[in-house]
């Protein structure tokens, strides 16, 4: 029964099987990575803004940092003016929602936890 | 020696099992896994108010507008709360994500969920979200000063988040002018008359009597 089997598949179909399996495999994870992208990451540094320079459009925007600390996040626009703009103390700092072209910014504006923080756009 | 049966429809299951997997362990790391050092902020709040704690992984059952509420959140608002899983709130218990307040006139609905570590994760429909584990006497209340079209044009600031229980009114100052914010089974919301107006800090009075004066940032 087994050995009919083997036959059966001819190389075709198991090259067809092996990238079904490799994708199968490799596309979740990929998808949960490819959700956020870090612009900056760091350890303390209290008033430091960080940018990043692409323009672009953007899913969201958020920074990853120690509960009770402020932060503040927002889309730079191309007049220099600021969009989606949020501050408070929660973990993360987020404004979930898109923009069409802007740059990503987060500002630090009083963490010295101690604990590394990450400052993150989605596409 | 025996030779490895070949079963494509079980080579294809357990690909994607092991795909899946490893994304699920992707999605659950914490983003950040230290324990921060505790001082105190530079936004100290003032008054005669003593915050009552609540012990560790109890936050979210002790919040009477959550465990109150038996409206189950829209998928798409459990959803978003499940994005905030890891940063040391542990996993978003989606299933239970309710609705905290629903939107009337021009106050938005609040949605929140707990995690499997007993914080409270929410989301302002149109506005922020995120997670916190407990309230303390220099974080009495978990607000967010926010801005849609940015500040100083368009829509005004708000100012919105989530109160104790005891927490009876809530103040918001903006020059030498005190306006009342919406207070609705803990969660409460505010906007400013006008786009240039900048809201400074929240007079946060409680059941007892008693109040806080917690201030808050201007947005940079």
């Amino acid at each position: 029964m087994i050995r009919n089997v083997v036959k059966l598949a001819t190389r075709r179909t198991r090259l067809l099987l092996a990238t079904v399996c490799v994708f199968l495999t490799l596309a979740p994870p990929s998808v949960a990575l490819a959700a956020s992208y870090t612009y900056a990451s760091g350890i303390n540094g209290q008033g430091g803004t960080y940018r990043y320079y692409y323009w672009n459009s953007y899913l969201y925007n958020q920074v990853w940092h120690a509960q009770y600390y402020h932060w503040y996040v927002a889309y730079v626009l191309s007049d220099g003016s600021k969009a989606g703009e949020v501050s408070n103390w929660n973990n993360p700092t987020k404004w979930p929602y898109s923009i069409g072209y802007a740059q990503p910014e987060c500002t630090n504006l009083d963490d010295y936890s101690g604990v590394r923080w990450t400052c993150q756009y989605g596409r | 020696m025996r030779r490895i049966s070949f079963r494509p429809r079980i080579l294809v299951v357990a690909s994607a099992a092991v795909g899946g997997g490893l994304a699920a362990i992707i999605l659950s790391l914490p983003a950040t896994a230290q324990e921060p050092r505790r001082s105190a902020a530079i936004l100290q709040p003032s008054g005669t108010h003593t915050v009552t704690l609540t012990p560790p992984g109890e936050f979210a059952s002790s919040i009477a507008g959550f465990t109150r509420s038996t409206t189950v959140a829209p998928q798409a608002a459990a959803s978003e709360l499940g994005t905030l899983a890891g940063g040391g709130n542990g996993l978003v218990i989606q299933s239970d994500a309710r609705t905290l307040s629903v939107a009337r006139d021009q106050r938005p609905a609040f949605y929140a969920a707990p995690t499997d570590k007993g914080a409270l994760c929410y989301w302002i429909a149109g506005g922020p979200d995120g997670c916190f584990d407990g309230f303390t006497q220099a974080f009495p209340v978990s607000w967010n000063v926010y801005d849609p079209d940015g500040t100083g044009r368009g829509t005004p600031t708000t100012v919105a988040g989530i109160a104790p229980n005891d927490v009876t009114t809530i103040g918001v100052r903006i020059g030498t002018e005190t306006y009342a914010a919406s207070l609705i089974d803990n969660t409460f919301f505010f906007r400013a008359p006008g786009a240039k107006d900048t809201p400074t800090s929240l007079d946060v009075a409680y059941s007892d009597g008693t109040s806080l004066v917690v201030p808050l940032p201007t947005l940079p």
